[in-house]
């Protein structure tokens, strides 16, 4: 039954399905934030972790990177790397929920919205940040490249060698 | 020795996704550059972040209701809470008298509102937190439907909170 389950977990399918999954949530996140800067500078404020001349500069370059990762493992560009970054990424979010949560602050999550009227930060804004962490690293140990482009590039090389 | 082959591929790939990733990370932070410079309304690179900077960012020409004149007012019988956190947080505790108005409500409790403005109670709009926009949003949704006297009471719940005065519980 358990090596099943295992083999189950370890299928590709699952790693391809997770992998779109945050690929899909990652640019999306990235698209949102970078759409409304000042919102997203003002989420970040609120979480009082980071001095005031670092709040601007990582509200106008993290929705980049969020949205490359996103890219990356949404088409299987670097996937691994993707969800390496993503792994980090997701670390860092669920360390400022966590502390954020131990200090009672009533804020705005600032996640997949930048306005604060989505309703306050609670633990299962933590629990579904390490679910995603969770998917991430299994997407690091388990991908198997399937529909990604560098599979398809490498492809394409090995026929041309052959073709040679 | 296959044990070692194959933790030695491990380092490999780990080393190579480290590698490629910081190059994911420089283009991300490229991209998130590009996008700000290409706005009209970008980001500065420097931003003033302290709490009056973020209220006064707030309150956009809205009355600056002070802690001492709410209390003033409440005391006096002339003051009307609206409370803009959500209903949970209201439930838990709240001004006293203070009409919980979630976001996106303000439509429905114009009219009443309105009345109270009329006979000359003054309207503090209040949530928790220097950086909460919803009591600003608020009195900005009240102005749009003809209710121009209403004030904002920064970080209003926890500074009254703080200063010990009468709180009511549950729904009003």
């Amino acid at each position: 039954m358990w090596s099943r389950f295992m083999a189950w977990c370890c299928s590709p399918l699952i790693s391809l399905v997770f992998r779109w999954a945050l690929g899909g949530i990652f640019l999306y996140a990235g698209l949102i934030k970078t759409c409304d800067p000042h919102g997203f500078a003002l989420a970040i404020y609120n979480y009082q972790i980071l001095p005031g001349w670092m709040i601007n500069p990582m509200a106008i370059l993290m929705p980049g990177v969020e949205i490359m990762v996103g890219v990356s493992l949404l088409f299987g560009i670097r996937a691994q790397a993707g969800a390496l970054i993503a792994t980090g990424l997701l670390g860092v979010f669920a360390l400022a929920l966590g502390i954020s949560l131990i200090r009672g602050l009533d804020i705005a999550c600032g996640c997949f919205s930048t306005s604060s009227s989505v309703g306050s930060i609670t633990w299962l804004y933590l629990l579904r940040d390490l679910i995603l962490m969770v998917m991430s690293v299994h997407v690091f140990f388990l991908d198997h490249e399937i529909a990604s482009v560098d599979r398809l590039i490498q492809k394409k090389l090995y026929e041309k060698v052959n073709s040679e | 020795m296959a044990k070692i082959m194959l933790s030695n591929q491990r380092a490999i790939r780990l080393r190579s996704a480290l590698r490629q990733g910081i190059l994911l990370v420089t283009f991300g932070v490229i991209v998130g550059a590009i996008f700000n410079g290409l706005r009209t309304d970008g980001l500065p690179w420097v931003g003033l972040w302290s709490s009056p900077s973020v209220a006064v960012q707030h309150l956009q020409g809205l009355e600056d209701v002070s802690l001492g004149k709410a209390w003033a007012l409440y005391k006096s019988g002339q003051a009307l809470f609206l409370d803009a956190r959500d209903p949970e947080a209201f439930q838990k505790g709240h001004l006293p008298g203070a009409i919980n108005i979630s976001h996106g409500e303000a439509i429905a409790f114009s009219e009443e509102v309105r009345a109270s403005a009329a006979s000359g109670i003054h309207i503090i709009a209040y949530c928790d937190g220097v950086g909460c926009s919803l009591s600003s949003e608020l009195a900005c949704a009240l102005q749009e439907y003809g209710i121009p006297q209403v004030g904002v009471l920064i970080n209003g719940w926890s500074l009254w909170l703080k200063a010990g005065f009468p709180v009511e519980r549950g729904a009003e």
